[in-house]
């Protein structure tokens, strides 16, 4: 065989290394894959954990929830005689509670009674619509951030 | 054509490199069936936990008017009799009770009202198993009116369950 065949059947140092930069580049992507499902389970988990402090603003008529204020957690469950262990955790947790309207329906805007006047002005009818308001309230720690849909009825 | 050929050397020195490869794939790959394993129980756990949650949620929030009864037992333990609209067994307005007993917690349903703690010899239920907890209890609001109840579940695998819920019958 010529001496120019052997040559070309050799691989050259920059294709061994070109080859090993490739194989790595694909073990550390492998890797990184493992890491972010277990990063990303747990975010899950801690989610599942913390919007369960939503139930909290149930029945507070409208002292908490419908403003912003700043309190620790516990004062939304206040008028429960907690255990103190779990009384001194709840106070530790300082909250940041925001609301956010984001929709009002006005049944009145649906209301097939209201007669339109001659200027093309509509009258409001007997029946008084109601006012849906759709807002968010939003429970920010410094942990963790937590939000609620609402419906208000004015 | 002798050229052509590999040395000795050469096989080997291939062969570990490749051996060496093959270790940390191998390593990557037993790592990766270990961490599904886990996540693979820690789901089941997460479900488990859920469904404990709905079964409390609606339990309470669709049970009959003033028929909650908390029977303080210790700091860590209570029993809950009431009787709720909501069933696991396809019975209609159940009774049921919430008891804890070898820190094992227990749902137990029954169409004949629980009245006393410890149960009655007579007494008939469907029992469904919980899971292992440090502490349950049950808060009631000092506003008695309001019917407003407030869980603490606590679990031996650290997951909790803690929620404010309102008897809507009320």
């Amino acid at each position: 065989m010529p001496k120019r065949g052997v040559s070309k059947n050799a691989f050259t140092l920059i294709e061994v290394m070109v080859a090993v930069m490739i194989v790595s580049v694909v073990i550390a992507a492998l890797l990184q894959m493992r890491g972010d499902t277990s990063h990303k389970f747990i975010g899950i988990k801690k989610m599942m954990q913390t919007n369960q402090y939503n139930s909290f603003l149930l029945s507070q008529n409208d002292k908490y929830g419908f403003e912003e204020s700043n309190i620790d957690l516990y004062r939304l469950v206040g008028n429960f005689d907690l255990e103190s262990n779990l009384r001194r955790r709840l106070k530790a947790i300082k909250l940041q509670v925001d609301y956010e309207e984001l929709d009002t329906i006005d049944t009145a805007e649906f209301d097939d009674t209201a007669k339109a006047t001659d200027d093309g002005e509509k009258v409001q009818s007997d029946t008084t619509g109601i006012v849906f308001e759709i807002g968010k309230s939003i429970l920010k720690a410094d942990h963790f951030s937590t939000s609620l849909i609402r419906v208000r009825i004015q | 054509m002798k050229k052509s050929a590999f040395t000795l050397i050469e096989l080997i020195i291939s062969i570990v490199i490749l051996s060496i490869l093959m270790l940390f794939l191998y390593k990557s790959y037993a790592a990766l069936n270990k961490s599904n394993a886990l996540l693979a129980t820690e789901t089941q756990k997460l479900k488990k936990t859920e469904m404990i949650r709905k079964s409390i949620y609606l339990d309470f929030t669709t049970a009959i008017s003033k028929s909650v009864k908390i029977l303080k037992q210790n700091t860590k333990e209570d029993v809950v009799f009431m009787q709720t609209q909501n069933s696991l067994h396809k019975r209609i307005n159940p009774y049921v009770a919430y008891i804890m007993k070898n820190n094992v917690l227990y749902r137990l349903e029954s169409l004949k009202p629980f009245t006393e703690y410890p149960l009655g010899a007579d007494s008939e239920f469907v029992v469904d198993k919980l899971g292992a907890v440090k502490i349950f209890r049950t808060y009631e609001s000092r506003d008695i009116k309001s019917e407003l109840y407030l869980v603490h579940i606590l679990f031996k695998n650290k997951s909790e369950i803690l929620l404010k819920m309102k008897v809507l019958n009320s």
